[in-house]
């Protein structure tokens, strides 16, 4: 039996590999909530939490599950009037069972919560957008589409919502997963605003990340301890992502060389920090289409959509 | 008659699926099994019997062991 380096006490639970410690069920639980409430401190948001309206934004899975509980936590001291949405896109034997426990979760605390069907808004689901990509009648791969629709969709009902912050689970192994990515497709500069807090420009709701210096085991373990549940599947589609391959990649070299991921992620903010200062304004402009804020005449979601139904009416 | 156990039982949760497995290697730790079956434990959580441990506790004969996947998604 391993016993906890903070306590010396309790059998411990996991292993962190890059402070070459371990710690025991309570230990672990202060640490990943006191690396939440660092991360909320860090973006100067806890102390401004109090009254606010929180759109959480979950798939039903455990970041998001856990980011839900991290909130509902903070709406008990704070005061906030949180609610949580689930967007399905439509992924037949997918989205539906996590929608489920989505839905189980929201019961079990008592939590304000609405589904979206992307299907409903945009007339077509993400397992339609992948039978055109297998088809060859459109270049998109089901997760760009997924991700550009999902993400306008979510800051198009916190607006209607009139919410202050949009809050979603994304872990420190999606953060340096979207670093090496920008990298690899050397588009670094979309990296400039993202972080625990994504500030909110006109038009756009800040997004709110608190899981952002807990890792995807750590997330796991948490979710796990707390006897949370979720079905415990994967995207139909994710393989067919270049973030796919750079999860492995990247959780490989974290085993061979512990502490990788951290590293990565104080390279990428020290990075964002000398791309803002060299970093031109844009002037945003509104998408004649759909009036949401864009660098574009068209902006980026329409684009997509437009080109979807073109594919689907034809 | 009485048995005495000589393997572990490993099960694999993953991709909404469960496979078990029948190991005879004991007495190693958790990450060299982990490694045997080409798991990362990076991206794994593991209960022994029920309870969760870390990639350095030991898996001895007659343990029951589950890996479960942080499966990607959003």
């Amino acid at each position: 039996m391993v016993i906890c380096s903070r306590c010396n006490q309790g059998r411990a639970v996991i292993k962190l590999r890059s402070k070459g410690i371990y710690l025991c069920e309570k230990c672990f639980k202060n640490y990943f909530m006191s690396s939440v409430l660092s991360a909320l401190e860090k973006a100067n948001v806890l102390d401004s939490l109090q009254g606010k309206r929180v759109l959480v934004a979950s798939s039903g899975g455990k970041d998001s599950l856990n980011a839900l509980y991290v909130m509902y936590t903070l709406s008990q001291k704070y005061d906030i009037d949180l609610k949580a949405i689930l967007i399905d896109e439509g992924i037949e034997g997918y989205r539906e069972l996590t929608a489920k426990a989505f839905l189980k979760f929201c019961k079990t605390f008592g939590i304000r919560n609405r589904i979206v069907y992307l299907h409903e808004e945009f007339g077509f689901s993400i397992d339609h957008v992948a039978k055109a990509y297998f088809n060859g009648l459109i270049d998109y791969k089901p997760c760009t589409v997924c991700g550009v629709l999902k993400r306008y969709l979510i800051n198009k009902i916190a607006i209607k919502e009139r919410a202050d912050y949009v809050v979603t689970g994304h872990n420190m192994d999606d953060e340096v997963q979207t670093f090496l990515i920008n990298i690899i497709r050397g588009t670094v500069r979309n990296l400039i605003k993202e972080g625990v807090l994504t500030a909110g420009s006109s038009g756009f709701v800040p997004r709110l990340k608190p899981l952002y210096y807990i890792t995807d085991k750590e997330s796991l373990t948490f979710f796990l301890l707390n006897g949370f549940e979720t079905p415990r599947i994967e995207c139909p589609y994710a393989s067919l992502s270049l973030r796919y391959r750079v999860r492995l990649f990247l959780n490989e070299l974290e085993y061979r060389i512990p502490g990788t991921k951290e590293r990565l992620l104080k390279l990428k903010e020290k990075l964002q920090i000398s791309l803002l200062k060299s970093e031109k304004r844009v002037e945003l402009k509104r998408c004649i289409i759909c009036g949401q804020p864009t660098t574009r005449k068209i902006c980026r979601a329409c684009e997509i959509v437009l080109k979807i139904r073109g594919v689907s009416n034809a | 008659m009485s048995m005495t156990a000589t393997e572990v039982t490993v099960k694999l949760i993953r991709k909404g699926t469960t496979t078990v497995k029948k190991i005879r290697e004991v007495n190693l730790r958790i990450e060299e099994l982990l490694r045997k079956l080409n798991i990362n434990p990076v991206s794994v959580v593991v209960f022994k019997n029920g309870v969760i441990v870390t990639e350095d506790d030991i898996v001895e004969a007659g343990d029951v062991i589950e890996v479960h996947s942080a499966s990607p998604g959003g």
